[in-house]
């Protein structure tokens, strides 16, 4: 019974991962020689996560004894006001950079793709060259165009004469997730683009042909033909945008560090915060705990993108 | 296939077999122990191998000086070899490998303890330096310089630059406004700033970097002291000793709010970080800035050569007329000595070099750095090192190294902000968010 359930398992599993049924010598050199990778990945990704997911049960401030803490970590998280608007914030980013991501360069791509020659290719460099540029560079560029004193935008906003327009940028709590948001696009923007311009011009033109002569105009084209046959590509970008969003860290951490009075703070740099930034001595457990919810929330995006894919048979 | 296809063809049998033994031969590999190196701080080996001392900080202020320094020691030393590592920044890259080397028991021979100090301590990990350095090394620093690293009588590190906080101003910006004379009152410094305000167009008159909670602190615990007169009122918050709602936090955060009320600050302090405050003083468009005496140096390389000529610096105001002029001062940088390495007595040798009178006042005036010692202090030769240094006698504690740090940080970033105007109530946040913290023993 045992050896026929181990069959039955062990053909699911290379049926899932190749497609078809493998010899016991097939699928011993199989393991033969994903082995180095798979020990890599235990001792420097499995081990670590379990540990993490340990130490979130646990007190340990890095130089005193490893103390069970029990549920305590999470149970201090239902009181954090701290946590709670970090929680907000990078569900509210992490939807708003999805939304936007993924429907904005969407629509750039499908004029992009309408031709243009060279000025088509010439924007569709400059949009992307943002995103050659990390993070932490971006963050530290725009944190000089933001300063609400001496930067380029409130001073170019004075000089064209809309100094009400003005604002402290990064130091405003009502206006800081305005200013991370557009940096996050201004970045990302290009990658996205290209993304669904290289998925555009995979597509088959006839069908948009055929749209055309039943009468299709631009519009229904768009919706009716370009989205549906993009579809595999969508889902990428959103589960992209999500897992990105959920992460987001660098940014932040160089333009405001999750100020001012934790506004920006996202579960990324309140985590990095808890655990290695800590004005007392860190806090290994409760940091511990926070990146168990950011993998648990990682682990949600990824599902979706798979249950959209079953969903869509793609 | 022929003869030869299959002496150079390997069978999946004998992969197989490789494959294995490599997996199982790397797999033996990485759990088998290395070969131990030579203890890093032991004794001299008969090979002649030095005893290595490992010498971490974050202090570039110093990166030309240091490695003279360690150059000249070596020298005088040739049994000692000292591995100096800078790591600029502190958040990202210090403090992580720090915490981690005591984790892992194996902190540098001699560190910059950050706000680690007394922590170490507490665990063995941090020598007792006035055990092991004697009271004749220590009777020379400023008391103020070393007070944050002391606890039971035990001395942790020991100040390695000196902080005193003031105003850095243009005087040319304030003569201008009609400014006369240096305020000597918080009341009369909010008045100068908004005459400079107003007379000069687009100036940002005094500037704080008010991006962070840690930045006001500087600003607000030496207004603490000014209103409870004893230099040990920080400290004893720190521990908890005294409370947050006590009438001199009270007072300290009542004064801070007029300042905010009245315009002492720049517009959109908030969004306003050192770094964007120094570019304004350099640009003209802010007349005075208040920070540490960590910044003469920058400011040189930095700033205009002729505001370079022309700044100056003034003490903080008093909270009361006739008041002494508390001053921010805790020696944020120092250096501790790992305990338990088998280098200690290298490292010690080290440290008594380091802060030998000739070598230490050199260091400090080479690099326009505020000496901890009063024999430095009396060689400095910049006007502004010189000014600020003589304010140390009226130093006090502008920072936390107790469990508290975060929340009073965090409530005085909301009192700026002015997502809490009270001041009793700011004062009775911070204490409600002390009260359940673990201080220890």
């Amino acid at each position: 019974m045992n050896s026929v359930r181990q069959q039955t398992l062990s053909a699911r599993l290379t049926s899932f991962f190749l497609g078809k049924p493998l010899g016991r010598q097939e699928r011993l050199a199989g393991l033969a020689m994903t082995l180095p990778a798979l020990i890599f990945f235990i001792i420097f990704i499995g081990i670590p996560i379990f540990r993490t997911l340990l130490l979130g049960f646990q007190e340990w401030n890095a130089i005193g004894p490893i103390t069970w803490a029990g549920l305590g970590n999470y149970q201090r998280m239902v009181d954090d006001q701290v946590f709670h608007g970090a929680f907000f914030v990078t569900l509210l980013l992490t939807g708003a950079l999805t939304l936007c991501l993924t429907t904005v360069p969407l629509l750039i791509a499908v004029l992009f793709n309408m031709g243009w020659g060279v000025f088509g290719t010439i924007g569709r460099t400059m949009l992307f060259m943002p995103a050659v540029i990390s993070w932490v560079v971006t963050g530290a560029l725009w944190k000089l165009i933001l300063d609400p004193n001496l930067g380029s935008l409130n001073t170019l906003l004075a000089n064209i004469g809309l100094p009400m327009l003005q604002r402290n940028w990064l130091g405003d709590p009502n206006v800081v997730l305005w200013a991370i948001g557009t940096v996050a696009v201004w970045q990302q923007l290009g990658l996205y683009v290209i993304i669904y311009y290289a998925g555009l011009q995979g597509l088959d033109g006839t069908l948009h042909e055929a749209a055309a002569i039943d009468g299709a105009n631009a519009r229904q084209q768009l919706f009716h033909v370009t989205v549906p046959l993009l579809r595999p590509v969508i889902l990428m970008v959103v589960t992209l945008n999500l897992l990105n969003g959920i992460k987001l860290f660098d940014v932040i951490y160089v333009m405001t560090g999750g100020g001012p009075v934790n506004a920006s703070q996202v579960l990324g740099t309140y985590m990095y915060r808890v655990a290695f930034a800590n004005p007392g001595l860190p806090e290994f457990g409760y940091g511990s705990a926070l990146s168990t919810v950011i993998m648990i929330l990682c682990i949600l995006a990824v599902f979706f993108q798979i249950w959209m894919s079953r969903r869509s048979n793609i | 296939m022929n003869q030869q296809d299959e002496r150079n063809n390997l069978s999946r049998r004998d992969f197989l077999r490789v494959a294995g033994l490599s997996a199982g031969a790397a797999v033996l590999a990485s759990c088998v122990a290395p070969a131990a190196p030579a203890a890093p701080g032991a004794a001299p080996s008969a090979g002649g191998q030095p005893t290595t001392v490992r010498f971490w900080s974050w202090y570039t202020d110093q990166q030309d000086q240091f490695p003279k320094v360690i150059a000249d020691f070596e020298a005088l030393n040739p049994n000692i070899k000292v591995d100096l590592q800078l790591k600029s920044d502190v958040e990202g890259a210090y403090l992580p490998a720090l915490l981690a080397a005591a984790a892992g028991e194996d902190l540098p021979e001699i560190y910059a303890p950050h706000v680690h100090s007394i922590e170490f301590g507490r665990q063995g990990l941090a020598a007792d330096l006035l055990k092991d350095l004697g009271a004749d090394f220590m009777a020379d620093f400023f008391p103020s310089a070393n007070s944050m690293f002391l606890l039971n009588g035990a001395q942790y590190a020991v100040g390695w630059m000196a902080q005193t906080m003031g105003f850095f101003y243009d005087p040319d910006m304030f003569a201008a406004a009609g400014v006369d004379g240096e305020p000597e009152l918080w009341d009369d410094m909010t008045v100068a700033s908004n005459q400079i305000k107003q007379k000069i167009e687009g100036n940002l008159g005094v500037m704080q970097a008010a991006d962070n909670g840690y930045s006001v602190n500087d600003l607000w615990f030496p207004m603490i002291t000014g209103f409870s007169g004893d230099p040990d009122t920080v400290r004893q918050l720190d521990d908890h000793e005294a409370k947050w709602t006590d009438q001199p936090v009270v007072d300290a955060l009542t004064l801070y709010r007029k300042t905010l009320d009245e315009g002492l600050w720049q517009e959109n302090q908030t969004g306003i970080d050192q770094i964007a405050c120094l570019n304004a003083l350099y640009a003209g468009k802010g007349a005075a800035f208040y920070s540490g005496s960590w910044n003469p140096g920058r400011i040189y390389k930095d700033a205009p050569p002729d505001l370079v000529k022309r700044l100056k610096v003034m003490k903080t105001p008093a909270v009361t007329a006739g008041a002494r002029h508390w001053t921010g001062n805790s020696a944020g940088a120092a250096f501790s000595v790992a305990n338990r390495s088998p280098n200690k007595d290298a490292a010690l040798t080290f440290m008594q070099y380091l802060y030998s009178p000739d070598v230490y006042a050199w260091v400090m005036s080479d690099s326009v750095s505020l000496p901890a010692t009063k024999s430095a202090a009396e060689q400095v030769t910049d006007p502004i090192i010189k000014t600020m240094a003589s304010w140390l006698p009226d130093g006090c504690r502008h920072w936390l190294t107790g469990p508290a740090g975060q929340i009073v940080a965090d409530t005085i970033m909301e009192f700026t902000a002015g997502n809490i105007t009270d001041p009793q109530v700011a004062a009775e946040t911070m204490e409600a968010g002390a009260a359940k913290l673990n201080y220890g023993s």
